[in-house]
């Protein structure tokens, strides 16, 4: 039988060890990456940890989102819906992070679906929590927001390439349905 | 995608039950024990207060811990000097009323003694009422309850003073901590959804306490200046007892009118600046009235004037005095929550059909 850790483990949780682990994985993200070790100390004391068991939704396209998930260990499959039918849109796995729109959009709603694919630990970065460093230590909420609006301006970037691409693309079939 | 949701519900359930009986059981033993709420709820209050404080002191690059006793260095410094200073002065007025207070009581009895007689000659049908009687009575009672309760209310009173520093020093230093701890008993489901609504709810009650508690400082200094100016007794005090019945909404401020009013009408040689006086709470109701409720208060609370008196209304129906001054605060965080039901409920499907793009006629 499995030990139901979810009653005890998470009630007594913070302790030394799990502290400085919780510091060296924030160290690797790229959002947290130009942040001191003070810094870092203060962040991993207003950030959640959560476990989720396979299967189990993070959240669900259209949820109401609050934050970013940095995945410390597990996998984690991003899904969308739509009429057409589920499409899988990657799988994400340790040291990477999902929902960080939610930190800047003002909707606030999830645009795809988070499922844990094995048992994962997630740690949950949230938008009070951002705008609570913004107030008490702006040099440091300004590290974060930079470096998130890298994130986000490169996957703009990205996203903008494949959009050409796939109009490049269609106008060839177009010329060619055409020539044909 | 229906069975996976429902895979963990067996363990979100338990946790969820967790958490209830958690909570329920501290709302048992606060409502059980007001040797424990009364200092945790006076400590919730003044740590609202002192937050904005501590968070000014950590963007100067202070550390918590330090930047929290800095505070309590400056509010406890603070506290003696102007203590000492408020004390002289409001001692003389203490000690002036403590001599006059028996006056005004004959003053009050006879004045009513007359009315009564008066009324009684008047209308035969009153002969069996008693008003100044069940006013002594009920004078009388008053006095025996302080007399046997003083020493337990003195000690409450110790317990609280004793107490509060060090609840406010863990909530402010702690807090996050705790929140975190609380938060590791929600299941994942409603992880966020608590979070939002907590978070709402906190940021909303500590922004009405600040902006009723700022209110009431302006409304103190505004009667107290005005009392001054028109020579009337007691202002510091009355201007106090203003300022702190202020809290309450829309019946705070005629009742903190009526002591001043009644200390000048109980008085024979201060008739002649009875009407000053009332000037002086009216236009200091006014000006709260007109200015500081709309534009620190009403702004922030952003509930419909008719829901604020309902909820007023209602908490003085079932709680007295405390329900009417924690019924703005309960309304808001009611208007938030069911807020957040009407987001969760309805937002996703206005979202999705904004997003779906309308199918474009193909040209002719």
């Amino acid at each position: 039988m499995q030990h139901p850790h979810f009653l005890w483990k998470d009630l007594f949780r913070l302790n030394k060890a799990d502290k400085t682990l919780l510091i060296e994985v924030l160290k690797e993200n790229v959002l947290f990456r130009t942040l001191s070790g003070r810094e870092l100390s203060y962040l991993s004391t207003l950030l959640y940890e959560r476990v989720y068991q396979p299967e189990e939704y993070v959240f669900q396209q259209n949820d109401r989102g609050l934050g970013m998930y940095i995945i410390a260990k597990g996998r984690i499959a991003i899904k969308t819906q739509s009429s057409q039918g589920d499409a899988l849109v990657t799988v994400l796995s340790e040291g990477s992070f999902f929902g960080e729109l939610a930190l800047v959009d003002p909707d606030n709603l999830r645009s795809a679906s988070a499922i844990a694919l094995e048992r994962t630990i997630l740690i949950g970065f949230f938008k009070p929590d951002l705008m609570e460093i913004l107030e008490r230590k702006p040099g440091m909420g300004v590290k974060i927001l930079f470096q998130l609006s890298s994130v986000i301006g490169r996957r703009l970037l990205e996203t903008t390439e494949q959009i050409s691409l796939l109009t490049r693309a269609k106008t060839v079939s177009e010329i060619h349905e055409d020539v044909v | 995608m229906k069975t996976s949701f429902d895979k963990h519900l067996r363990r979100d359930l338990v946790k969820l039950l967790l958490m209830s009986l958690v909570l329920a059981g501290a709302t048992a033993v606060f409502v059980v024990t007001p040797a424990l709420s009364t200092p945790t709820l006076l400590s919730v209050v003044i740590t609202m207060l002192m937050s904005p404080l501590v968070a000014a002191l950590e963007r100067r690059g202070y550390p918590r811990t330090l930047s929290i006793s800095i505070i309590f260095a400056a509010i406890g410094v603070s506290a003696v000097l102007l203590g000492s200073f408020a004390m002289q002065a409001a001692q003389s007025e203490w000690d002036s009323f403590r001599e006059q207070a028996p006056n005004y009581f004959h003053t009050s009895i006879r004045k009513l003694s007359d009315f009564e007689l008066f009324f009684k000659k008047k209308y035969a049908f009153l002969a069996n009422v008693h008003p100044t009687e069940s006013l002594l009575q009920w004078g009388r009672e008053t006095g025996l309850w302080f007399v046997n309760k003083g020493p337990a209310i003195m000690g409450e009173l110790l317990t609280n003073l004793f107490l509060a520093p060090i609840l406010i020093f863990v909530m402010l230093s702690e807090g996050p901590a705790i929140r975190k701890q609380f938060f590791q008993l929600v299941p994942n489901r409603f992880f966020e959804v608590v979070f939002l609504v907590t978070n709402e709810i906190s940021t909303a009650i500590s922004d009405y306490i600040r902006a009723k508690l700022f209110e009431a400082f302006l409304v103190t200094v505004m009667t107290t200046v005005g009392l001054i100016l028109v020579k009337a007794p007691y202002a510091i005090v009355l201007g106090l007892l203003a300022g702190i019945t202020n809290i309450i909404p829309y019946v705070g401020p005629f009742i903190g009118a009526i002591p001043g009013i009644a200390v000048i009408v109980l008085d024979p040689n201060q008739a002649d600046i009875i009407w000053s006086v009332v000037l002086v709470y009216l236009v200091a109701n006014i000006i709260d009235m007109a200015l500081i409720f709309p534009l620190v208060v009403a702004k922030l609370v952003n509930l419909h004037p008719l829901v604020l008196i309902a909820a007023v209304a209602v908490g003085g129906q079932y709680y007295g005095l405390i329900g009417m001054l924690i019924s703005v605060p309960v309304a808001t965080a009611i208007k938030v929550i069911a807020q957040q039901i009407y987001l969760t409920v309805y937002q996703p499907a206005a979202r999705s059909e904004r997003l779906t793009p309308p199918i474009p006629k193909t040209p002719a």
